[in-house]
């Protein structure tokens, strides 16, 4: 049973141009084998956390769609901000969205990726449906939302969000960000974003 | 009787040591459990051996606990605890507590916005030496953010970094000796902290020094040096650099291609330890 109920509303915010439909299956197979690669460089117990996980960064940056997940992060303030905000905004949430993926990733250690199903959604994209398989624990839901991004930019299958247990990361990621726009405008949440990136991660 | 007093508070003392001695090692070797299960990616067992020691008064585990709920390691990501976590390890002394407290309350995530306890975490944690704490106070004074606008005190917090050896904080320096913003404008200590950055692998700043080398801007010309930067910074995604690079590419000799290369293969950042 697909439960979309929240990536539907996702799908209707990222905007769609027309172009080929993603193909599922090929979807389920994109983010079953970011799973397992996320999982060999993770259990690689050879080198630091630290280390793996700059090579964990290298594979999701291969894998999303940093400039769609940028540009819907901030809404309609995108199209207003200069060529120089734009510039500046993408360079720092590149980093800032690779960080929180790359960690939230690393938090998945020790778990296992099943793939659900797949299903194709309106004329462009896919939504892969998993669950991550935890001893102990509860299972976690979680979708991905898929778009062959081949036609206009040979980027091949990305990602452009993650709903985990009904709450997308996107949406969320927007919500924060225009409510900074709103009150600080553009240069507001460039100048929080330089700071974000700042923060300490555990310590020895 | 004195004899016996001396004794007595001796082996007082001797008790007190022993208990000491016995106490600290096994409280860090505690913490060091945590930190290899933290490494192994064991989150769940990082976060149980932290949580007794966080709750037995340890600012160290009380900062790491903050960091695995921040972060939504081994657990549901939960800022709100994270706080919690941040607030106490901070008010133990914990400078990177503070840190991290002062950038939440600056987000205003999962806490009301407050510039004002954002400023007094950073400063508290910038006199503790933290160079992140220093240039991000830097950057508070520069945006005008919580107080006003000054580029000279936001110019003195991130010179304090970038001489601590913050590369961002040299980036930034460079920029401002540059500009003359906050500072005399002075295109040799520009030219000087952009090599810094650029020499800890900084890529905005091998690109900026690349340009200066190659035009003889506040630093000797030196088209060898400057190809080197410009490629290592076009690597490194500059886009600019690499157009600029090809450029210079064209005018240079063979054996000076060559020497750039070799500068090239042999670079290594030397990354300082302040992070």
């Amino acid at each position: 049973m697909i439960r979309l109920s929240t990536a539907l509303f996702v799908l209707f915010l990222f905007p769609s141009v027309a172009s080929a439909q993603t193909d599922p299956d090929a979807a389920a197979r994109f983010i079953s084998e970011l799973g397992e690669q996320a999982v060999e460089v993770l259990q690689d117990q050879s080198t630091s956390l630290e280390a793996r996980e700059e090579r964990l960064r290298g594979i999701v940056a291969e894998s999303l769609d940093v400039t769609a997940i940028g540009e819907f992060a901030v809404g309609k303030s995108w199209e207003r901000a200069s060529e120089e905000e734009k510039e500046e905004y993408m360079e720092l949430f590149s980093v800032y969205l690779l960080q929180i993926y790359t960690q939230r990733l690393g938090g998945y250690t020790g778990q296992t990726l099943q793939i659900d199903g797949s299903s194709a959604y309106k004329d462009r994209d896919a939504v892969v449906e998993t669950t991550i398989v935890q001893d102990g624990a509860d299972n976690i839901d979680v979708k991905w939302l898929v778009r062959d991004s081949d036609n206009d930019s040979s980027k091949g299958l990305r990602i452009l969000d993650v709903i985990v247990d009904g709450k997308s990361l996107a949406l969320a990621q927007r919500k924060e960000f225009t409510n900074i726009i709103a009150r600080e405008k553009m240069s507001g949440l460039l100048n929080l974003l330089r700071l974000k990136v700042s923060k300490y991660s555990a310590q020895s | 009787m004195t004899g016996l007093c001396c004794r007595k508070l001796t082996l007082c003392c001797l008790a007190l040591i022993a208990t000491l001695w016995g106490a600290t090692p096994a409280y860090s070797a505690d913490f060091q459990d945590g930190w290899n299960a933290y490494q192994r990616g064991d989150f769940t067992e990082a976060r149980k051996i932290w949580t007794t020691l966080a709750e037995a008064g340890s600012a160290k585990a009380m900062f790491n606990l903050g960091v695995l709920y921040d972060e939504g390691r081994g657990v549901a990501q939960d800022t709100k605890t994270a706080i919690k976590w941040w607030t106490q390890s901070a008010e133990s002394g914990n400078s990177l507590a503070m840190h991290n407290l002062a950038l939440v309350y600056i987000e205003g995530r999962g806490i009301k916005q407050n510039y004002d306890r954002a400023y007094g975490w950073l400063e508290r944690a910038a006199y503790h030496g933290l160079v992140r704490s220093q240039y991000s106070l830097g950057k508070m004074y520069e945006y005008g953010l919580g107080v006003g606008e000054n580029q000279i005190r936001a110019a003195l917090w991130i010179e304090r970094a970038a001489i601590a050896g913050f590369d961002r904080a040299q980036y930034n320096m460079g920029k401002r000796y540059r500009d003359g913003q906050g500072v005399e404008e002075n295109k040799e200590m520009s030219a000087r902290w952009f090599l810094a950055a650029a020499r800890q692998g900084y890529s905005k700043a091998q690109s900026r020094i690349g340009t200066r080398l190659m035009k003889g801007d506040g630093i000797e010309t030196d088209v060898v040096e400057a190809l080197k930067w410009l490629r290592l910074a076009a690597q490194q995604g500059e886009k600019s650099a690499g157009e600029i690079a090809d450029k210079l590419q064209a005018d240079m000799t063979e054996e000076q291609r060559a020497q750039s290369e070799r500068r090239i293969a042999a670079f290594t950042p030397e990354r300082a330890s302040v992070y």
